[in-house]
């Protein structure tokens, strides 16, 4: 959302551009934050959920 | 290592030379070099260090590719989890991707007229500063316009992050069952 409101301060009123900028950074950073979680962590497989198989008896017709 | 990881590993290496080369295009060279409100300023910084300006062009090419790449590996990474969310990602960026060309076209344009010679003898010094002006203040206004995909893909991607801690779904046997 940050960059969405850096934009239109950008198109709508540049002259705070610099200050929005300047207020939004430490926002920015949570992409830095992914960046850094990607490279060190990397990604962790998790088990599936285990869905209970239906006890289906079977039918004589079949 | 595992598979998974290895891709997550991939996209970290390469979102950290998009977060370095971008932080090169989009903060040190304006920095260096423009000067806000004031493109005729602006114009005499970038004859002065061409060098810098030429290397900004470059960067910002490798920086677009790179950014890219990023968004195909997080896709392969992601598209396990929710395929449309992680397509609606790619597409945000390959909407962006344009901007950000024409954007490097507009600065090869802005040096093209500030230097001299060539066809351009034809055009006086206010005409080719008034055009590198035009060319300056479109490449500064690229990047609100990029802004907006800058920030949009980011919501498919959070939710993809989020969804994939909230329902314990397995990446690998999503990206298995998609693939």
């Amino acid at each position: 959302m940050t960059y969405l409101v850096l934009s239109a301060v950008g198109l709508l009123a540049p002259a705070y551009g610099k200050l929005a900028l300047t207020i939004a950074t430490p926002v920015l950073f949570g992409e830095v934050a992914l960046m850094l979680w990607l490279l060190i962590v990397g990604a962790r497989e998790r088990p599936l959920a285990v869905v209970p198989r239906l006890q289906v008896e079977s039918h004589p017709l079949t | 290592m595992h598979p998974l990881k290895k891709t997550a590993r991939v996209a970290g290496w390469l979102y950290l030379l998009v977060v370095l080369t971008g932080a090169f295009v989009l903060m040190y060279v304006p920095g260096k070099l423009f000067v806000l409100g004031d493109a005729p300023a602006t114009a005499r910084n970038i004859l002065a260090h061409q060098a810098l300006f030429q290397a900004h062009i470059v960067v910002g090419l490798a920086s677009e590719l790179l950014f890219i790449a990023v968004v195909l590996v997080l896709y392969r990474l992601l598209k396990g989890v929710d395929f449309e969310l992680a397509a609606l990602m790619v597409l945000l960026i390959l909407i962006d991707a344009p901007l950000a060309f024409l954007s490097v076209a507009n600065e090869v344009g802005t040096l093209t007229f500030l230097r001299e010679g060539g066809f351009l003898a034809a055009f006086g010094p206010p005409q080719r500063d008034t055009l590198a002006t035009l060319m300056i203040n479109l490449d500064i206004l690229g990047t609100p316009v990029s802004e907006i995909f800058w920030g949009l893909w980011l919501l498919p991607l959070g939710v993809l992050v989020y969804a994939r801690r909230l329902f314990r779904v397995s990446w690998a046997s999503g990206c298995a069952s998609t693939a």
